[in-house]
């Protein structure tokens, strides 16, 4: 007995994991279709799960699924916490009695004016807490009523329903919880190696082979090292760092290279001492020989020499006492500096998230954003780019 | 039968009611056979209403709310124990009870109040309960001596659907409101205002989230209004303006104790306390609940099968872990009653019968309460869940 028998909706939801190259997991497949299953019975459904646990690209593939089949869903995403209570639900001024609606209440709105047959979603991401989640309490049970202070009444219909996105319930009263349908996601539901294989996939054809098998050799270990250490600058996720440490692996050709690549990843949120650590121990582990045993760190594979080589001071500058005067000041280019310019550059290139990074002041950290920007236009790449995506403080540069 | 297609389903309820006053109070003097001959007789109707053939929704709609008159045996049974013979008896004058003079009446021990007539629809009814009983006491009490009602309990325990069916039992208009900060007493007063005008019922929900200096003056508001209704005056200020009084009009607040993981609420002050009757309501009887509206949803076998659901959501309860986003109340039961209801007539449509036998009643409410449950579980409560499951239902393939 399968536990939930829709068998054209399961195909199609394995032929758009299949488009969008995401892994197929038995596990989150049956979530998804467990989530659709609580948007018929419920009309708030909650998605609580730590990061990285796949809440987003739930809905985001139920939706896709269903608009294969014919069945479009507008969706109105919101982070209810980005914003004080009057923005999201509307307020009233005091003098004029006059109402202005929020965001939360324009889109329920829009909603209602909807046809029957159009179901919609809106999606709240963001922790819940009772301050705007408690005026939701009609709308979420039997009476499916939105109520605004200024005595208007939104009566939806069951073509609306309610998504939340949250990694903790600490504040939700049980009023809260249980007028919600819940699809609890944990560690276990989203397993590393399913994003990791994830990621091959997406990979340079020719590179898979080679990846795959670095990967399971080493990768997990590592991994399982890093998660032992537990020092991470940032509080981060399993996912997180996983993550994070992919990102420098893209385009991989080598397994020199994969070493270098793979202590900057693991390495990025680790303080600076284990960071030594991790990287003897990976030297050792794949018997590659780093350039100078003393600084495993300051090492890089030089793709185009095939060799290790260290980071050397940049003497080329020509720097004067009055350089240091101007606003800003400026930059001498020491092995550090231009190790975190190469970790830098590689979220630059590739990824598009936010980078977080916390040094004690003073630091140089102005000067290492600047270089990045620097090294991004002389790239040639958009300057917007930079801090686009509020996801979650996955990169961190000490 | 034949009247169930033809009427609305308002109709029939009041007429199904008047009847059994009427059947009833025939059968008082005649002592226990008579009492017997009209449990027996009933439990006929009941026989009838299930295996009621239906493919028009809105029959169903209606078959379902008549179902739930099963109440009325619960009546005789009550009278059969305590051996009333004397239809001014407590037992007896403590129902709700229906006469058909002039314009309709329905008493409640010494309250009695004209039918309104106002059209309901066909809004899912309530299960009737001795906490339902009660409530509905308590309510009536307080209106006829001019005082509002305070249903007050934890989460999901059915304070809102309490009162708004017993306006739906008076024909009266039941409008809900969602008290929370942004609301002030001006706007309140307004809702005040329009609810005395058009006699309706106004059912305050959460309303201890309204802000502490709001409530004191929004007491003052409902003081002059209750002695208004109280007093019979046709006119009253509120707000500063004067409004018409019509005598029907009621105010009900429900709300939820203070603290105890409900974030947002403030204690009610004691001068508004004094103008509303509380009753606390703790423990909603699960067991007649489920089965109850089993038989309605059109189980055969409810009996035997909703004993083992409520016994499996206490057990969850007891023996999974404790975790914030677990709710084993109501609401959830109520989500796996409906759901299993809906596979329940697919099924039926499927093989053509109206009686499935009781092993195929039970893999569908194994079937709902999986799909509806295993959501929520963590990885290690998923085992001993299907655990319990295999433990209660034996024999059943999961």
């Amino acid at each position: 007995m399968t536990d939930v028998n829709y068998e054209t909706l399961e195909k199609a939801i394995l032929k758009v994991l299949e488009e969008e190259k995401l892994k197929t997991l038995l596990l989150q497949v049956r979530k998804i279709l467990q989530f659709y299953e609580a948007t018929m019975q419920r009309m708030g459904v909650v998605f609580f799960g730590p990061s990285g646990c796949g809440k987003s690209t739930i809905w985001r593939v139920l939706k896709l699924t269903l608009a294969q089949m014919g069945q479009k869903i507008p969706t109105y995403v919101m982070n209810p916490k980005s914003m004080p209570r009057e923005q999201l639900l509307g307020h009233m001024d005091m003098d004029t009695r006059e109402w202005f609606d929020g965001v939360l209440t324009a889109s329920a709105r829009k909603v209602v004016r909807e046809p029957p047959d159009v179901k919609s979603w809106i999606i709240c991401d963001g922790d819940i807490d009772p301050e705007w989640v408690e005026s939701l309490n009609l709308v979420l049970d039997d009476n499916r009523l939105l109520m605004m202070p200024s005595g208007e009444r939104i009566q939806f219909s069951p073509n609306v329903n309610f998504i939340f996105e949250t990694h903790d319930l600490k504040f939700a009263s049980p009023a809260t919880v249980s007028r919600m349908g819940m699809i609890f996601l944990d560690q276990e539901s989203s397993d590393v190696k399913c994003i990791v294989s994830a990621w091959l996939k997406k990979q340079p054809a020719e590179l898979q082979m080679k990846l795959d098998n670095w990967l399971s050799e080493y990768f997990f270990k590592v991994l399982d090292w890093v998660l032992a250490q537990d020092s991470a600058v940032v509080d981060t996720t399993k996912a997180g760092i996983v993550v994070s440490a992919l990102s420098h692996l893209h385009g991989v050709a080598s397994k020199a290279e994969f070493v270098c690549a793979a202590i900057r990843g693991f390495g990025s949120n680790l303080m600076h001492t284990k960071r030594a650590e991790l990287a003897k121990l990976l030297y050792s582990w794949t018997g590659e020989m780093p350039a100078d045993h003393r600084r495993p760190l300051d090492g890089f594979f030089n793709v185009k020499r095939g060799v290790h080589e260290l980071y050397a001071q940049d003497t080329s500058q020509q720097l004067t006492f009055d350089d240091f005067d101007t606003e800003g000041g400026a930059m001498v280019r020491t092995a550090a500096v231009q190790r975190d310019e190469h970790m830098l550059l590689q979220w630059m290139g590739s990824w598009s998230q936010l980078v977080v990074a916390r040094v004690p002041r003073s630091a140089g950290r102005d000067h290492s954003q600047r270089r990045r920007v620097e090294a991004l236009v002389r790239r040639g790449l958009p300057r917007g780019r930079e801090n686009t995506g509020l996801r979650r403080p996955d990169r961190d540069v000490l | 039968m034949t009247d169930i297609e033809r009427l609305p389903l308002q109709v029939l309820c009041i007429a199904q009611y008047v009847a059994f006053t009427r059947e009833c109070e025939a059968a008082l003097p005649g002592g226990k056979p008579a009492l017997e001959k009209l449990k027996v007789s009933l439990f006929q109707r009941l026989g009838e209403l299930t295996s009621y053939p239906t493919n028009v929704p809105l029959s169903t709609l209606k078959v379902k709310a008549l179902v739930l008159l099963i109440h009325n045996m619960d009546v005789v049974d009550q009278l059969l124990k305590a051996g009333t013979t004397w239809p001014k008896d407590w037992q007896w004058c403590k129902q709700l009870c229906y006469y058909l003079n002039q314009n309709g009446a329905v008493t409640m021990l010494m309250v009695s109040a004209e039918l309104d007539y106002t059209y309901q629809g066909n809004a899912p009814k309530l299960v009737h309960t001795p906490l339902t009983d009660k409530c509905y006491l308590t309510l009536t009490q307080a209106m006829f001596m001019g005082y509002g009602g305070n249903p007050y309990g934890p989460a999901g325990r059915g304070k809102t659907e309490s009162v708004k069916a017993l306006g739906n039992a008076f024909g009266q208009q039941v409008l809900v409101f969602n008290c929370d900060e942004g609301i002030d007493s001006k706007s309140m007063g307004r809702i005040f205002v329009g609810l005395v005008k058009c006699s309706a019922w106004g059912c305050f929900h959460e309303f201890n989230r309204l802000l502490p200096d709001q409530l004191s003056e929004i007491s003052q508001q409902i003081q002059i209004i209750q002695g208004a209704i109280k007093g019979r005056e046709p006119q009253c200020e509120v707000n500063g303006t004067q409004t018409s009084v019509d005598p029907n009009a009621g105010i009900f607040v429900t709300l939820n104790p203070a603290g105890k993981g409900y974030g947002g609420r403030s204690k009610l002050p004691d001068n508004l306390k004094a103008l509303f009757r509380a009753i606390s309501m703790a423990k909603p009887d699960n067991d007649l609940i489920s089965e109850v509206m089993m038989y309605s949803e059109g189980f055969k076998h409810a009996k035997a099968l909703s004993v083992k659901l409520v016994a499996i959501f206490t057990l969850s309860k007891q023996l999974l872990s404790p975790q914030q986003h677990y709710d084993w109340g109501l609401r959830a039961l109520k989500t796996i009653l409906s759901s299993s209801g809906q596979l329940l007539a697919a099924e039926k449509k499927q093989q053509g019968t109206l009686d499935l036998g009781q092993p195929v009643e039970e893999t569908i409410l194994i079937k709902a309460l999986r799909i509806n449950t295993l959501s929520k579980l963590t990885h290690s409560d998923t085992e001993a869940f299907n655990a319990l499951v295999g433990d209660v239902f034996p024999g059943a393939t999961t």
